[in-house]
């Protein structure tokens, strides 16, 4: 059956069929959505449908091309070999530029497969042109696949004979073996799952971005298509999210530094519409909830899918030369021209349509007159008091993590005269007005809607800083010939005021009711946090956690989780003093999955960041050189007992795809032992460098990381890079936290009935 | 405001936007002050850097050139390591903290990241090695050319 049609003429003509499906499906997309033709949608659904079966199975049949080692697949030649287990065939899929990009077509089909059966036959008037657009996108990746990366291209001759050289002939002219695929995809099982949630979380942003450019086509937006939007919008964040921890955790558990996150390029590149992204999911609620901020909401969804195109860019291209990059092609300009004309489609649509969207947006009362009840008791001069304080006291975390970042990190960051050495008095009251400022441009907009509107800004300007600290090289290089990178703390000193800031908000933010709050009752609300934080702040600095960063950061997690709880809980508690009984209760596992949702992922975000902070405080790392028997010492300072590190002796373990070489260390802590580690370096043919396998043994507190560096082949001697890092088990619970949240919130609910108006269903912000 | 003047609008701010881009990047007072001495990082070769060694001050660098054994017997089996890296016309002594990898020898090209100390050495805390294949990290690319093609 195989040897009937040859492997690569199936899979081109797969390839080739998508193609042609989605072009003439994104055509008649536009022209039903123009002529509001209903037999025009159902056979631009039947198209879109063909290009994702079409797609899907070309996926399929190459992992066949894999499975069967046809090496007259070009990409099979590129990453087969028959000296592998099974499951790294299957991934092979996505070791090289060409596969992956393949595989990028197959998870397109799937999210084009998944929307439509979502939809179904509702939404007729945005339904055509949201395909319209989705097939599109479908096109240019379909060309990519078709043309330049076609991975089922017949083998080349001169690759072919290279192969029979190194590897051997068999009796039907075909290589006998092939290189195999980059080793740093078979060396740890992370490799398996990292980059298809990532590919997941990238493709998928695309469903967003065809159904915001339909609204704006469609020149409506109503609250029934907001749902599926916000929807469609949380799959692919919940993958972005998990996608972005893995990547740390891989980079943790293979790279050997000890780290999860370095700004590095492609990094920054899967944050960045992360950022947008999570602003898109808050913005959307003040979208649904007031009719309001609708066309920034579109601009933060078209932009979040613009920036995976970049990111996709970044990746693949090799304009940057990184662990991600798969060295350099035709695929970089292409991609660039991609981003260039969605760019341009983006702001022409939004240039020509934005202002139909402008309706039914429903204004909140807002002038002074109406002072809400709790307050009218209370005199004008105390209601402007107690205003002034409860602002004072809101901005008191967020401007000391400015100023911390000014007083540590700018001087060094910035060499700007007057911030190269720390701030005079007078210097420091220039800065003062600032906060009162804000304490007075914000003393009447006490309300969920504004936090929100908050974090906008917060996430905005995060997203500009890492953006421009990321281009800045490429520019450079480009425009310029000078070869710089913009190192860490540029970042981290942009990066901490704004997470604090950021973890800060979503404290507040849940505690305020929508519209508008009572003085008073602001008071009441934000007492408990606040104290529980100074408290938990007390002890740990009891504790020995005196550094300012880790304890700010601290301060405004836990004031936030104990905010979130009290949202949580708070409704319920009150209706049991009122003599409610536990219907409180029952109501509170009862309320709407989105707010539960909502919740765990605020607590997964604190999670995470209480894992980085102790951990970027606190870490301890040193480099070791050992002679066999020998032992060394590693301390932890504020730690009374320091380990013991003997070095017994090396091994060496040849498999049928490596040679794994190890050295063992027995480690021993106040004379208790903590058992033998093995950390090694891995070698793999066709390269030449070996890649480290550290041995890591995490606890709740503190993981122990041992990293080889180098051990000669005699065993005689031993340098290891060992890291005492606080924490960090915590980073990739939350990331597992925060999909749950995520998925929970996009489980379908069964339909009530009568349907609650969208306007009253609550949620956390 | 018509259609066509929220076009020229949303066109007339991506325009801005770009231009500002590339005015950071033209400008070098611009961009010195805003990414910071200390957190751009610069690929040098030893030649270069014996010739902006007053620029050098404050900057991190990563630094690319061929290993050549140093002065101590055991130069390569004590931190701090001390060995020189050169290009053939200079070489620079470099101290590091880091212990080498696996495939650090005499001969092979090396970049190290770190900066000027007083006494005029280099200190680093990592010492990459280069490298030949396909999935490497190609860190100071330019720099290591030089290198390996003065190895052969």
């Amino acid at each position: 059956m195989i040897d009937l049609i040859p492997l690569s003429t199936l899979g081109t003509t797969l390839v080739l069929g998508a193609l042609g499906m989605a072009a003439a499906g994104s055509v008649l997309g536009f022209v039903s959505g123009a002529r509001s033709s209903l037999t025009g949608l159902q056979w631009t659904r039947r198209l879109a449908l063909g290009f994702s079966y079409c797609m899907i199975l070309a996926n399929v049949v190459m992992v066949a091309a894999l499975l069967s080692r046809d090496f007259s697949v070009s990409y099979v030649a590129e990453v087969g070999t028959w000296e592998q287990p099974l499951h790294i065939t299957i991934v092979s899929l996505w070791a090289s530029l060409s596969g992956s990009i393949l595989l990028w077509g197959g998870v397109l089909g799937v999210y084009v497969v998944g929307i439509i059966l979502g939809l179904g036959d509702r939404h007729r008037i945005y339904q055509p042109w949201m395909l319209g657009v989705l097939l599109s996108i479908c096109v240019m990746f379909a060309l990519l696949v078709a043309g330049i990366a076609n991975p089922f291209a017949p083998t080349e001759a001169d690759v072919l004979a290279g192969l029979n050289r190194a590897f051997g002939t068999t009796a039907s002219g075909m290589p006998a073996d092939g290189p195999g695929p980059n080793p740093l995809l078979q060396n740890h099982w992370l490799m398996i799952i990292h980059p298809p949630t990532l590919y997941l979380g990238y493709v998928g942003m695309a469903v967003p971005f065809a159904m915001s450019a339909a609204a704006l086509l469609a020149g409506r937006l109503e609250s029934g298509w907001m749902a599926p939007l916000r929807r469609a919008f949380l799959v692919p964040w919940a993958f972005l999210t998990g996608g972005i921890i893995l990547g740390g955790w891989w980079s943790y558990a293979v790279l050997g530094w000890g780290g999860y996150w370095a700004w590095d390029p492609v990094e920054n590149a899967s944050f960045l519409p992360w950022l947008t992204g999570t602003a898109f999911l808050h913005s959307s609620m003040l979208m649904h909830r007031r009719a309001s901020m609708k066309s920034w909401t579109l601009i933060l969804g078209m932009v979040t899918f613009l920036l995976t195109l970049f990111g996709t860019f970044l990746t693949r291209s090799g304009v940057f030369n990184s662990v991600h990059a798969f060295g350099t092609g035709a695929v970089g300009p292409v991609l660039l021209s991609f981003i260039a004309i969605s760019g341009l489609f983006s702001v022409v649509l939004l240039g020509l349509r934005v202002h139909t969207l402008t309706e039914g947006a429903v204004e909140l009362p807002r002038s002074n007159s109406s002072v809400p009840r709790a307050d009218r008791a209370l005199s004008s001069g105390t209601r402007t008091a107690l205003s002034i304080g409860l602002w004072a006291a809101l901005v008191i975390p967020p401007a000391a993590a400015v100023c911390a970042a000014l007083w540590f990190a700018l001087p060094v960051t910035f060499n700007l005269p007057f911030l190269s050495e720390p701030l005079t008095l007078p210097e420091w009251a220039a800065f003062a007005w600032l906060p009162l400022a804000a304490v007075l441009l914000a003393r009447r907009n006490l309300s969920r809607d504004f936090m929100i509107v908050a974090q906008n800004a917060t996430f905005s300007v995060f997203t500009l800083v890492v953006f421009l600290g990321t281009v800045y090289p490429i520019m450079a290089e480009a425009l310029r010939d000078k070869k710089v990178s913009v190192g860490e703390p540029f970042f981290d000193a942009f990066g901490f005021p704004l997470g604090v800031i950021i973890v800060w908000l979503m404290g507040l933010g849940p505690m305020l009711p929508w519209g508008q709050t009572a003085i008073t009752s602001a008071w009441k609300r934000f007492l408990a946090p606040l104290s529980f934080a100074t408290v938990m702040v007390g002890v740990l600095w009891a504790t020995g956690i005196t550094k300012v960063f880790v304890l700010i950061a601290l301060f405004v997690c836990f004031a936030a989780l104990a905010a979130n709880l009290g949202e949580l809980i708070w409704p319920s508690a009150a209706r049991l003093r009122r003599g409610g009984g536990l219907t409180g209760i029952t109501d509170l596992l009862r309320m709407g999955r989105r707010r539960w949702g909502g919740h765990l992922a605020h607590y997964g975000v604190i999670m995470c960041v209480i894992g980085m902070a102790l951990s970027r405080g606190y870490s301890v790392e040193k480099d070791l050189m050992f002679a066999r028997g020998e032992t060394v010492t590693f301390d932890i300072p504020g730690e009374t007992e320091a380990y013991a590190l003997t070095y017994v002796g090396g091994d060496r373990d040849v498999q049928s795809h490596r040679t794994v070489n190890l050295a063992q260390f027995e480690v021993s802590r106040a004379g208790v032992s903590l058992g033998t580690y093995s950390p090694a370096i891995n070698n793999y043919k066709m390269r030449e460098e070996g890649i480290p396998s550290p041995d890591i043994r995490s606890t709740w507190s503190h993981d122990l990381y041992l990293s080889l560096l180098s051990v000669p082949p005699d065993g005689s001697r031993a340098s290891l890079h060992v890291k005492w890092i606080p924490g960090v088990l915590w980073i990739w619970l939350s990331g597992l936290l925060i999909v749950l949240g995520t998925a929970i919130s996009v489980w379908p609910e069964r339909r009530r009935q009568p349907r609650a108006a969208p306007h009253a269903a609550p949620e956390t912000a | 405001m018509q259609p066509w003047q929220r076009l020229v609008l949303a066109l007339g701010a991506v325009a801005v936007a770009t231009t500002a881009l590339i005015g950071v990047v033209y400008s070098d007072w611009l961009a010195t002050n805003l990414f910071g001495q200390e957190s751009m990082v610069y690929y040098w070769s030893p030649t270069e850097l014996e010739e902006k060694r007053a620029q050098a001050e404050r900057a991190t660098i990563r630094l690319g050139g061929m290993v050549r054994r140093g002065d101590a017997p055991d130069w390569d089996q004590k931190l701090p390591l001390e060995f020189y890296l050169e290009d053939g016309a200079n070489k620079i002594l470099v101290r590091s903290t880091g212990a080498p990898p696996q495939m650090f020898r005499e001969g092979i090209g090396a970049v190290v990241e770190g900066r000027l100390a007083e006494d005029g050495a280099f200190e680093t805390d990592r010492v990459m090695v280069k490298h030949s294949n396909e999935y490497r990290v190609e860190e100071g690319q330019d720099v290591m050319k030089a290198a390996s093609t003065l190895s052969n």
